[in-house]
């Protein structure tokens, strides 16, 4: 990413330091907030939290707009002798998920149910707050030992949010999420610093230019691939890393699943991973490997999601499935592959995230959501009924929702490179309509079991949230182009700096100084 | 030896002022333990006066810190350097947490006395020897004062069969790990010809001794002798008996304190004077840094009794430290310093949590006690997570511990020869103890509160709350802006000569002045 001082604008700036700062304080804010007895759901909490999540919202809209094109940038000296630096930018590949993740977090907050609540509110918002600091910061930051603290940082609400405010097996789903994303990340964290010590830094600019100036062997460069790959690929959960993401995604309380679904760990591939071992990201083997777990998710997601026994485990094994088309697109590395990954990513958050608070409304007023004793819920309930038909249209990519433009751009980009994967990735396609349709059939129409007590359809609240998402499916499945529009010059630079570090490197060798 | 114990400016008084001010302290606390009525009132008072004593040390050892090193002082018994003075405000913040929790929890066990504050005292004057003498005579001395203390601290609570046990179990087997660690200092003098570090450093060059039998028998004993010291794999055994008997306060003094001074001693007689035999020491190094962290770790798993528990997670950072002297490194000698600093951070704040759960009472020290902290005392159990998060080297909600491990890590992977594979071992070991500290989380905050179990008696925590709420803040600042904490490390440094003479040129490289990196001058 350049960073010449004439992009330096104080606007943005500002704002970035405002999206960390407004969730981070706001989080200890409510952390100390009195805890009358009287106020057992913790009202104040949540309408505090609810406060700052939206000025967070606001802020991330405004962020869109002000940043013309390129970067922004924020740099302050952090731990000199580390060579880190405090340094936040917003990119086109970053600011949609900064706006996706301020607007998700805000709408869970707001969808769930007040009275769910029993215990220790104040607590519950405050690691709400934090998580939503964690998240934003990983897309936010520039400096690589940044985006490490906020990628663990995310790890600890999310552990106890899962833990404590979830189902019987909580705690021990969110024991495995934790130690599952360790084991990749601690290999990260060796990788981070055979790469800072050897550049001498740990700032995204320096480490990328490492590689360039041939300060990383291509020994090493695939090694430290990996050790990214890995974590990123744990924390995605692509297979065969995947077990724990349906357990961390129905035993915890829906804001904790969706905040899940928003791919952290695909956009580090992206941001950091590619970039910084060009070498390993044009490596043959690497491609197969990526491009084969991908296709292998896509088919093992579908056809697993088939035989689960309630759809929240059908949305996790579809958003494994769509994580696949995702790592397909980047492996593929085409500018329509990446532009269709980076939309998946996008439209799966917004899509699994509105079904997975959907799930929660229905979990809230029956306690067994099993498919085995649901039935004719569409009668009792038509606005949820309509909503869940949407939802499952556009997970499963139909024209027209936002879920088709992405994976239609994965697998046209990805053609030219793996014909057969793609062939066979298109089967995940139809597979994915078949689960979604039938599980829609299974719980919305047919018989209402005798044991199923009567339900009230969705509140004004929830039918409110729902509309926005409504809006975004049917927006950017109608309109894709804003966003694209964002994302092609950060894509376009990533590609070229991919292209230019293996024409650089590969064919003349030792030659690496004066590429800048 | 040097035969005059002048330094240049500064004589062997002013030299060991720390040391002194510490044992008088230790005598006049003693005194008033005579003379003073028995009862609560009067061990409150000898404690507040170790407290005192210890600040004054702390303050000594400041002022001799900002002086320049005196001439004479790269080669003379005594050290004086960076490596010594950081070790020294280590040790003695260990010592303070340890007096203010054994000044609340002896009330709560009855256990009135002046003598263990004064037996603190003395422990701390052999840590300071320990980490501040640069002879292996001095070095035995310290270790022998430190130790039989230490032993006595351990069987304070005679009321008890457990601290008896747990006394006489350290006692025996420290001894007998003390008669290697001297013979194998007979060895390493017969070998060099000298108990001076610089001077054996010197002596192993010229006369290239690094693959002398003699010398590497003594190696092999003094790592035996350290390694019972540190409780390192398969030196062990003693440890989770011992901090289970021992009353609390000073089990947090053991975990902090002792380790932290061992360490200390052991990584200078390796890179001070044994450092030209690195290539003979290394590989036992790093065998033990492997086996201490895997089995520490994997053994913690199944612990019900979170002293035990933190036992073996205490051997288990003994491996990662291990990992630092492995490194041979002045970035290694930055690691141990850093590292140390945090570890005590959050052991002794562990401990007081402890102290104050159990109220005193030793058999409360189990999970199933902490069950719904959370509940009952949610800034205790929050104080807790935060110690147990930076012991697994957690960032940001873990402070400090995981730039401790960021440092290890480093110093092992930018190490003249880099310890890549031992860096692995140790995060995936680091993986498995994630299980265990977050288990003492779940049961503190997913759990109900055991309602079988009657309450233990409950304690005002008043100073030990103190020294809780300034472990986390320390913890937690330095663990999202570290420098103060990384340049202090940095600047204690440690005269080191190179490791990597293996054979006749690289030797003759080594003995060149340029090539010493840190060589004070």
């Amino acid at each position: 990413m350049n960073t010449s001082p004439a992009e330096l604008s104080a606007m943005p700036g500002l704002i970035m330091m405002a999206l960390l700062a407004v969730p981070l304080c706001g989080s200890v804010l409510v952390w100390l907030l009195p805890r009358p007895d009287a106020d057992a759901h913790g009202s104040t909490a949540r309408i505090v939290t609810i406060g700052l999540l939206g000025i967070t919202a606001a802020l991330a809209t405004t962020l869109w707009f002000v940043v013309p094109s390129g970067t922004a940038l924020v740099d302050y000296p952090w731990i000199a002798d580390f060579g880190a630096r405090f340094r936040l930018a917003a990119t086109g590949l970053s600011l949609p998920m900064i706006l996706l993740t301020a607007f998700l977090m805000l709408l869970s907050v707001i969808a769930t149910n007040p009275t769910s609540i029993t215990h220790r509110a104040p607590s519950y918002y405050a690691l709400i707050l934090l998580l939503t600091a964690g998240i934003l910061g990983i897309f936010l930051a520039a400096d690589l030992l940044l985006f490490y603290l906020c990628w663990e940082l995310m790890l600890i609400p999310l552990y106890f949010l899962i833990g404590v405010w979830g189902s019987g097996r909580g705690p021990k789903a969110g024991l495995t999420f934790v130690v599952y994303t360790m084991i990749g990340s601690l290999l990260m964290l060796v990788a981070v610093i055979v790469i800072s010590t050897a550049a001498g830094g740990t700032t995204y600019d320096v480490l990328r230019d490492a590689a360039v100036r041939n300060q990383l062997s291509p020994t090493t460069q695939i090694l430290c691939f990996s050790a990214f790959a890995i974590a990123f690929l744990v924390k995605s959960a692509l297979i065969p890393f995947h077990t724990w993401l349906p357990d961390a995604q129905s035993e915890g309380p829906p804001l904790a699943a969706v905040a899940l679904g928003i791919k952290v760990g695909t956009y580090g591939m992206l941001v950091i991973a590619y970039p910084m071992f060009p070498l390993a990201a044009v490596d043959p083997t690497v491609r197969m490997v990526l491009s084969s777990l991908g296709v292998i998710g896509v088919l093992y997601g579908s056809l697993v999601a088939l035989v689960q026994p309630d759809f929240r485990r059908v949305i996790s094994y579809a958003s494994i499935a769509h994580l696949g088309f995702v790592v397909l697109g980047i492996s593929a590395f085409s500018a329509e592959s990446l532009q269709g990954a980076m939309l998946v990513m996008l439209n799966a958050g917004i899509t699994t995230g509105g079904m997975f608070l959907l799930l929660g409304m229905l979990r809230q007023r029956l306690a067994d959501d099993r498919f085995e004793s649901l039935g004719g819920l569409a009668k009792q309930m038509p606005m949820f009924g309509a909503l869940v038909v949407l939802f499952a249209l556009a997970n499963a990519g139909l024209p027209g929702t936002n879920g088709f433009v992405g994976e239609f751009l994965v697998l046209l980009g990805s053609f030219n490179r793996f014909p057969v994967l793609v062939l066979l990735a298109t089967i995940g396609v139809i597979l994915a309509a078949a689960y979604l349709l039938w599980a829609v059939q299974r719980m919305l129409f047919g018989p209402t079991p005798d044991t199923m007590p009567e339900v009230r359809d969705l509140s004004g609240r929830e039918a409110g949230v729902m509309a926005v998402f409504v809006v975004a499916i049917i927006g950017l499945g109608l309109a894709p182009s804003p966003v694209q529009r964002r994302m092609d010059e950060s894509i376009s630079l990533l590609i070229n700096r991919v292209r230019m570090a293996e024409t650089l490197i590969a064919p003349v060798g030792m030659n690496g100084e004066g590429t800048r | 030896m040097n035969p005059s114990f002048q330094f240049g400016s500064l004589d062997l008084g002013t030299l060991l002022l720390p040391e002194l001010i510490l044992s008088c302290g230790a005598m006049l606390v003693l005194l008033y333990g005579v003379f003073a009525p028995e009862g609560a009132a009067s061990t409150r008072r000898a404690h507040l006066m170790a407290i005192v004593v210890t600040l004054v040390t702390a303050a000594s050892a400041a002022m001799l810190a900002n002086q320049s090193p005196p001439l004479g002082a790269a080669t003379g018994p005594l050290a004086f350097d960076g490596f010594r003075w950081a070790s020294v405000a280590v040790i003695l913040l260990g010592v303070l947490g340890t007096l203010v929790m054994a000044m609340e929890y002896n009330e709560g066990a009855a256990l009135t006395a002046a003598e263990p504050p004064a037996l603190v005292l003395f422990a701390a004057t052999g840590m300071l020897l320990l980490v501040g003498s640069r002879e292996l005579m001095l070095i035995f001395l310290g270790i022998e004062l430190m130790s039989l203390s230490i032993y006595v601290l351990t069987g304070l609570d005679r009321s008890r069969a457990g601290s008896a046990e747990a006394a006489l179990k350290y006692f025996l087997l420290g001894s007998f790990s003390t008669g290697f660690l001297l013979y194998g200092m007979a060895l390493v003098y017969g070998a060099t010809g000298t108990t001076n570090l610089p001077e054996m450093s010197t002596a192993i060059l010229r006369n290239d001794l690094a693959a002398d039998p003699l010398l590497i028998g003594g190696m092999a004993l003094l790592f035996v002798g350290f390694s019972f010291k540190v409780a390192a794999v398969p030196f062990h055994m003693w440890t989770p008996d011992v901090y289970e008997g021992a009353p609390t306060p000073y089990t947090a003094f053991m975990a902090a304190g002792v380790k932290t001074a061992a360490f200390a001693a052991f990584a200078r007689i390796l890179f001070d004077g044994l450092g030209p035999a690195y290539a003979s020491w290394h590989y036992a190094a790093w065998m033990l840094a492997a086996v201490t962290m895997v089995v520490g770790n994997v053994l913690a798993l199944v612990q019900q009794n979170v002293k035990r528990m933190l036992a073996y997670s205490s051997i288990a950072h003994a491996g990662y430290l291990l990992v630092a002297i492995t490194s041979h490194s002045s970035e290694g000698v930055a690691a141990i310093v850093f590292y140390a600093l945090a570890y005590t951070l959050a052991t002794i704040g562990a401990f007081c949590v402890l102290s104050i759960v159990s109220g005193g009472i030793e058999k409360r020290t189990t999970l199933a006690d902490l069950a719904g902290l959370s509940r009952t005392r949610p800034a205790l159990a929050a104080s807790m997570a935060v110690f147990m998060l930076s012991l697994l080297g957690f960032p940001v909600a873990g402070g400090m511990g995981f730039f401790a491990k960021w440092f290890v890590l480093r110093a092992a992977i930018s190490a003249p020869a880099p310890q890549t594979k031992l860096a692995i071992i140790l995060v995936l070991a680091s993986v498995v103890s994630a299980a265990y500290y977050l288990g003492v989380i779940s049961t503190m905050f997913m759990k109900p509160v055991d309602e079988s179990l009657t309450p233990a008696r409950p304690v005002a925590p008043r100073l030990t709350g103190g020294v809780i709420a300034v472990a986390v803040l320390l913890l937690l600042v330095l663990g999202v802006y570290p420098s103060p904490a990384v340049s202090w490390a940095r600047e204690s440094t440690l005269p080191m000569t190179p490791g990597r003479a293996l054979s006749g040129p690289a030797a003759m490289q080594a003995l060149a002045p340029t090539e010493s990196p840190s060589v004070l001058p």
